[in-house]
């Protein structure tokens, strides 16, 4: 399960919440009462899920949502008048009274969800990077004569170097043709 | 001239399906001001017709005179490239006019506009650098900002000690959206302290510019949970925040303050105007150091300048000669801090940089030696003098110099003296924890 923030404006909330998770065997990573220890918190950890308020005391659900944008999943649990008022798109909801099960249920939901949205981004990224160092390695075998180990291995030693990524490298080649 | 249109202004709102557009201006103690119109209203901004109540604007009217008119500059026009929520945002920086078509003296955009046709009077055209200082700071469970910053990092330091440096990196990539020139950025001295430098330009941009930085800074903090502060010394025993100011003369096209023959390959020019500057400059701290909280700063032992001294090489002076040459030739003042207005702050250093040219001022010896390490008797006999001790001070040497209120003129000179009078007053009849801290026990 990823990183657990539990982000309330009332220390009630917060502690029924978390309670809860106890309960389910789950624990939160870190409780706060502001929009920017859930942020400083969000990107501090690859992927978390924040279980909020509609609210906390410098931001709302949907201003929270929409700045961390992929950094974090948002779970707004609130009654269902002040759900209405969320219209951030990114964002799941769960009406009060809130009971264990739905909480852990949506929780387990929200976690594959981000898992799969993750290991999709990764593996596009992946993708991305290859294609930039192929068409890196053309450019050199092309215009500089060299063979595809050379290449290769060109890239790699530049990189070592300057202590930039792969990619980068070959951005750079690629961009100097 | 213009290089952007009413048209192209109106037709980019469109294309750019751009919802808000904010009409930015300045009060004259340097805070940014806004009017956010909807994008149906683009015509009549272009065409001056957007007005303000200008007695509810600090330093600006009285009530029965409050109509005010917000003329935008019309290559000022970008869009905001943090990620908008309810629609794309763009900006206009405005200078603020009467309704009778003459532009209001109260605004500080102005200031600096009359002191640069001055310039451009005797054939000079203004550039400056400057290096602006910062903190990163966390907040509280309030989300009130604190002075707590989760950053291990020292001078130069980078990932992983430095945990502003994302921030940091997303500012740089934001300005450069918005057509800056990112020269440098890097962590500083104290734990949370950042600078970022852009490159030289004229004078009049390069202060839109800085109120361009400083709401980016801000903004971009905020969105990664922290707060950025422009407060000159928010704790006490570390560096605090300057804005060294980087300053040069063109005519021409070409740096007036190179002279390969002069020493230091400086010139007749370049030296009257550092002379210039030493002259005026206790008459301006209050305008280059406006807080209370700046003169926490300009103490001995963190690398902020206290005497009157200028040096092509020792770098505790006030006016630093930095290395580069031909047409990098400046001059550095390193008293600024980023809280000023720097309308204000580079009308002023202007005209107290003309004043030494116009009047063949020549200044006194260089200093190289650690001016720091003289003891008072010392840096007399060697007629260094220094800045001032607090705001009370700065607000009487601002009054004994007449330069001063030429530059700034009657208005914003009456006006930025009496807010800084009440500022200094509730300072000074404050009771502060370190006077409860020492007193409430021992008495």
């Amino acid at each position: 399960m990823d990183t657990i923030i539990v982000a309330f404006e009332s220390q009630d909330s917060i502690s029924r919440i978390c309670s809860m998770l106890e309960h389910g065997g789950l624990f939160a990573s870190m409780v706060c009462r502001s929009g920017a220890e859930a942020i400083r918190a969000a990107k501090k950890n690859r992927s978390s899920i924040i279980i909020c308020g509609y609210k906390l005391c410098d931001m709302s659900a949907d201003t929270l949502a929409y700045t961390l944008g992929e950094n974090a999943m948002v779970l707004v649990v609130a009654r269902p008048a002040h759900l209405n008022m969320c219209e951030e798109e990114s964002i799941f909801k769960l009406a009060m009274p809130v009971s264990k099960s739905d909480l852990l249920a949506s929780l387990s939901m929200l976690s594959q969800f981000y898992q799969k949205h993750l290991k999709i981004s990764r593996s596009k990224y992946d993708e991305e990077r290859q294609l930039l160092i192929n068409r890196a390695k053309e450019i050199l075998m092309d215009k500089n004569h060299m063979t595809e180990e050379q290449a290769h291995k060109f890239i790699q030693k530049k990189s070592m170097d300057s202590g930039s990524r792969l990619e980068d490298t070959a951005r750079l080649i690629i961009g100097a043709y | 001239m213009s290089k952007l249109t009413k048209e192209d202004i109106i037709r980019m709102v469109a294309e750019d399906d751009i919802k808000f557009i904010r009409m930015q201006f300045t009060d004259i103690f340097g805070q940014l001001k806004n009017v956010a119109i909807t994008a149906s209203q683009i015509e009549k901004a272009v065409n001056n017709q957007i007005m303000i109540d200008g007695s509810s604007i600090e330093g600006f009217v009285r009530i029965q005179e409050s109509d005010q008119y917000l003329y935008p500059d019309l290559d000022s026009f970008t869009v905001l490239p943090w990620r908008p929520q309810y629609g794309k945002v763009a900006r206009l920086i405005c200078d603020v006019y009467n309704p009778d078509g003459t532009p209001f003296i109260g605004d500080p955009r102005g200031v600096l506009k009359r002191v640069l046709k001055k310039a451009e009077g005797m054939g000079y055209v203004f550039n400056v650098g400057p290096e602006c200082e910062f903190f990163l700071f966390q907040t509280d469970e309030e989300g009130n900002p604190t002075t707590t910053t989760n950053d291990d990092a020292g001078y130069f330091d980078l990932g992983p000690l430095d945990h502003g440096e994302g921030t940091r990196r997303e500012i740089c990539l934001a300005l450069e959206e918005m057509g800056f020139e990112v020269e440098a950025s890097h962590h500083e001295v104290a734990r949370g302290q950042h600078e970022i430098d852009f490159k030289y330009a004229e004078a009049l941009p390069t202060a839109d510019k800085i109120m361009t930085f400083k709401l980016a800074v801000k903004t971009i903090a905020q969105k990664n949970g922290l707060h950025a502060t422009f407060m000159p010394k928010p704790i006490f025993g570390i560096n605090g925040s300057g804005m060294h100011t980087n300053m040069s003369l063109f005519k021409d096209g070409k740096n007036v303050f190179f002279d390969p023959e002069g020493e230091h390959q400086l010139s007749k020019v370049a030296y009257s105007f550092i002379a210039g500057i030493l002259e005026h400059v206790r008459g301006f701290a209050a305008i280059t150091n406006p807080l209370v909280n700046s003169y926490k700063r300009l103490v001995p032992g963190y690398e902020a300048p206290c005497y009157l001294a200028w040096s092509a090489s020792n770098r505790s002076a006030l006016i630093r000669i930095p290395a580069s040459r031909g047409q990098g030739t400046r001059v550095e003042l390193r008293s600024p801090d980023p809280s000023c207005n720097p309308y204000l702050s580079l009308a002023v250093c202007l005209a107290a940089g003309l004043d030494g040219i116009e009047r063949g001022l020549e200044p006194v010896e260089e200093v190289n030696d650690n001016i720091f390490a003289m003891d008072s008797a010392e840096r007399a006999s060697r007629g260094i003098d220094n800045l001032p001790g607090n705001l009370e001070e700065a607000i009487e040497a601002m009054q004994s110099d007449p330069l001063i209120k030429e530059a700034l003129g009657e208005h914003v000179y009456a006006q930025y003296i009496a807010g800084k009078k009440a500022e200094w007053d509730s300072y000074r009849t404050h009771v502060s924890n370190w006077e409860c801290e020492r007193y409430i026990t021992a008495y």
